[in-house]
């Protein structure tokens, strides 16, 4: 738990076109399917390193299907 | 992401020296003259080789990478792909870079500092030189962003790694017109730029929603 609330990555799987950006950004969190497609480790995100690497999959994704979620029990709000 | 990256850095390191080596054999497989005063020239022309044959692999898997075929063949995984790819990519650059330092060293290669520097200022062969000097300057272009994706160059990486199918034509164009004086090579530039171009051409024609249907489906 932050200051900022739980953070975590999801991935919008219509969006997502199997770049890998992700994957070899964020690999402790973020794979590649059998056809290339991301998947995401949903967990909460903890340190700030993880936050870094989070930010910089989300913010390398050609086609915007990553996002951090930002979450203060119970609202959920989705970064871009 | 730092070992990723020490990972990548000792994976380069290996393929640039197995490359450099592989090179130095073809060099002198396809005829480059004794070694001794000749060393910079069949150095530089070895590097030279190995960085052509480097970039052709990682043309031709970066092309892999999103063909439509190549997501029917599920070996090797996906991330390894694009591992492989980031290593190639280190690799090719560093033989290149080897190529160019190889050849300004040769007092008779005529290319000089400012030849390999400056596009059309080589005193040898100064149109070939120029489609190779800025060929690399298109490589470190598309691989620096690439390298930067998410931080300094976001997005912009993308629209940027188009540029890598100039990267190959100029390369291929280059060593083409400076460095295929033996059958061999030539046949060499046959084969590897025959391969790109199967790539492009299917990438193209094969229609993507066939894989995409299967994925969707599964």
């Amino acid at each position: 738990m932050t200051d900022e609330g739980h953070e975590s990555l999801a991935v919008d799987m219509v969006k997502c076109d199997g770049h890998g950006i992700c994957a070899w950004l964020f690999p402790e969190r973020v794979g590649l399917d059998d056809w290339g497609y991301a998947w995401v480790d949903p967990t909460e995100i903890r340190t700030s390193r993880q936050r870094r690497a989070a930010r910089a999959a989300v913010r390398a994704c050609p086609r915007r299907a990553l996002s951090l979620i930002q979450s203060v029990t119970p609202t959920h709000s989705v970064v871009r | 992401m730092t070992s990723g990256i020490r990972s990548v850095a000792r994976l380069t390191a290996v393929t640039a020296v197995m490359g450099g080596l592989a090179g130095f054999a073809m060099s002198s497989w396809v005829g480059a003259g004794p070694v001794g005063r000749m060393l910079p020239w069949i150095l530089g022309r070895g590097l030279g080789i190995a960085g052509y044959l480097s970039l052709t692999a990682l043309t031709a898997l970066g092309l892999w990478l999103r063909h439509p075929v190549a997501h029917r063949w599920h070996w090797p995984a996906p991330a390894t792909r694009i591992r492989l790819h980031a290593v190639l990519a280190a690799a090719t650059i560093v033989l290149v870079l080897g190529h160019v330092v190889a050849l300004v060293l040769d007092a008779f290669a005529g290319v000089g500092v400012l030849g390999a520097v400056v596009p059309g200022a080589s005193g040898y062969r100064p149109f070939a030189v120029a489609l190779g000097t800025v060929s690399l300057y298109l490589a470190v272009l598309v691989g620096g962003s690439a390298a930067l994706a998410g931080r300094l160059t976001g997005r912009a990486w993308r629209p940027i790694h188009g540029v890598a199918s100039f990267v190959f034509a100029l390369g291929w164009t280059h060593g083409l017109l400076a460095g295929s004086d033996t059958p061999r090579l030539r046949f060499m530039y046959a084969v590897t730029g025959g391969l790109v171009a199967l790539l492009v051409v299917t990438r193209r024609l094969v229609p993507t929603s066939a894989y995409v249907t299967e994925r969707h489906a599964t």
